[in-house]
């Protein structure tokens, strides 16, 4: 895949290829091109050149919306949610999507239990419960980004592209969210590509790790050849820590 | 009082007072309370767009003349025996000829958001209020089109008896129709939908809805209750003319909901009533309504940008605070 924005080469020459189930994490300093490429991916920002294949088909350029529906979901690395509305709600505006129910006009959403348990299950899961009526523009910080990854999981996704999940966010959520990822990967094989700077999150959960630099994948490999990489120590985690 | 019992004893003491109008107050309020609830149902809808979808229109009116002309157009004597005189006929013809306007002129303005789709609605009533002038054997141009009387569930009434007493009953229950029908959309999934497009287009795209669409939904809902709106207008006016459905006219509406609360439901149907009552007992004093008018909607959305529904509701919490 290649994005250039002007002269910025964000992704340049870049071909990932993800196993169902696996968990890849990419990491890399800032402005080396990590969130570009999870925008080409969901369909954000359109490539310049390169395919993008979603269970084997090309879905390069299509509307986020269409991608979505194909069981592909993310979160933002910028907290993306409806702060107008409560946390429930969020959650049951991805729920009903999900069930294409969206469309239904005259059946009280008050009375659909079964989206109002699956919006109150997974906001448990997360530990948002005790928050569930309160506007998410009016939550923490630590909770806004939450709930942003809870509303990609409402969407029970075959395939998750979380742009930095556990930045702002405590330790003991940080573990929480990694959890959640890693059981959902394994329960359902749902597949997961993270963009992460915390280098312990990265190296005790992931199965692969990409280190991305200057828009160019540095190295490729299992956490414990990343972590011997003179090359990625240098280049990356050098500059993290 | 818990909260939901008080505002169903608000509901059925309005509902009451609503019932007994035309036997207690004069026939010219009876009148100008039938007009303010044409304008409601016409917010309500304009309601639907504006403030759940978070979409600005400023030609909404085009659907408020749709409506009016459809019903004045099929009375035309020309049409000799396809004349329409059926109340409940006309209202069908309208709804359908408002949606199929909604439908070919949302199609092209929710593409858009922002200024660009008030805009755009701005030069579509325009058109239309051109089209209005020009095709003067089917509109009678400048003149407009009389609105004879029609027929009620079969029943034909004279024009005094008509105007200022059944027909009062007759608009009073589509109002409740419309607002209920109403209440339930806005509660529903697709309400939800609505409000999670108004929050955050870019992020209910990634939660897989087609925002086109649903943007193309409640654009085309809200243009048939505002014909609705319009043609229930229509005999109570007796005459339609292009003025009525103009740039000018479609700003009313705005002032309206935004006099009323657009945050609430129903804040658009109390900024009718509030806006044209006070229209008409300013009106009384002085032809400058529009400086009184236009002040006062300065200084709402200075002091109570939330509309009045929004200051009572605010009032209310604090009341309820002060007591625990």
């Amino acid at each position: 895949m290649r994005k250039y924005f002007g002269e910025v080469h964000a992704v340049d020459d870049i071909s990932l290829s993800v196993r169902q189930g696996e968990l890849v994490s990419i990491i890399g300093p800032n402005g080396s091109g990590k969130t570009t490429l999870i925008n080409l991916i969901s369909g954000l920002v359109e490539s310049d050149s390169g395919r993008v294949f979603l269970k084997g088909e090309d879905v390069t350029n299509s509307d986020p919306h269409t991608i979505s529906k194909m069981g592909l979901a993310r979160s933002f690395q910028i907290v993306n949610i409806f702060d107008g509305l409560t946390a429930l709600d969020n959650l049951r505006v991805a729920h009903s999507s999900r069930l294409g129910r969206s469309n239904n006009v005259l059946r009280n959403l008050e009375d659909d239990d079964e989206i109002k348990k699956d919006a109150v299950d997974l906001l448990s899961l997360f530990g948002l419960l005790e928050r569930a009526d309160v506007l998410a523009g009016q939550l923490p910080h630590g909770d806004r980004k939450l709930l942003d990854v809870a509303i990609c999981f409402a969407l029970r996704p075959e395939v998750v592209l979380l742009d930095e999940p556990t930045s702002g966010v405590s330790t003991s959520e940080k573990t929480r969210i990694m959890d959640q990822i890693t059981s959902a990967g394994r329960k359902d094989k749902v597949t997961a590509v993270i963009v992460e700077h915390d280098m312990d999150v990265v190296f005790s959960y992931s199965d692969r790790v990409v280190a991305m630099h200057r828009g160019r994948v540095l190295a490729e490999g299992t956490p414990e050849e990343i972590k011997a990489s003179q090359e990625v120590r240098s280049a990356i985690t050098g500059e993290i820590r | 009082m818990s909260l939901r019992s008080e505002y169903e004893f608000g509901i059925m003491a309005l509902l009451s007072l609503m019932l007994i109008i035309p036997m207690y107050f004069p026939r010219y309020y009876v009148y100008i309370i039938a007009v303010t609830l044409c304008y409601a149902i016409y917010a309500l809808g304009y309601n639907l767009i504006f403030g759940y979808t978070g979409l600005l229109s400023f030609g909404h009116a085009l659907y408020w003349g749709v409506g009016a002309y459809t019903v004045a157009a099929f009375m035309r004597p020309e049409l000799g025996p396809f004349r329409i005189f059926s109340m409940e006929a006309l209202l069908v013809l309208s709804v359908v000829t408002s949606a199929l306007v909604a439908l070919a002129v949302g199609s092209i303005c929710v593409r858009y958001t922002r200024i660009f789709f008030g805009l755009l609605n701005l030069g579509f009533v325009m058109l239309w209020y051109s089209l209005l002038l020009k095709l003067y054997y089917i509109t009678g141009g400048t003149d407009g089109l009389p609105v004879y009387t029609p027929t009620l569930l079969g029943q034909s009434f004279t024009a005094e008896v008509f105007r200022t007493y059944t027909y009062y009953y007759y608009v009073l229950a589509i109002f409740l129709a419309t607002s209920l029908m109403m209440w339930r959309v806005v509660n529903s999934h697709f309400g939800l939908t609505l409000k999670a497009l108004r929050e955050n287009s870019l992020r209910a795209g990634f939660v897989g809805l087609d925002i086109s669409r649903y943007r193309l939904a409640s654009y085309v809902l809200s243009g048939i209750w505002g014909g609705i709106g319009g043609a229930l207008w229509a005999p109570l006016s007796g005459q339609v003319s292009p003025e009525i459905s103009t740039w000018l006219t479609s700003g009313d509406i705005v002032l309206m909901t935004i006099l009323g609360g657009m945050g609430s439901f129903i804040g658009p149907v109390i900024g009718a009533f509030v806006f044209l009552n006070l229209k008409v007992q300013i009106m009384h004093y002085t032809t400058f309504w529009q400086l009184f008018l236009g002040s006062a909607v300065i200084l709402m959305v200075l002091v109570l940008p939330g509309g009045i529904c929004g200051a009572a509701s605010s009032l209310r919490l604090r009341r309820t605070k002060t007591a625990s």
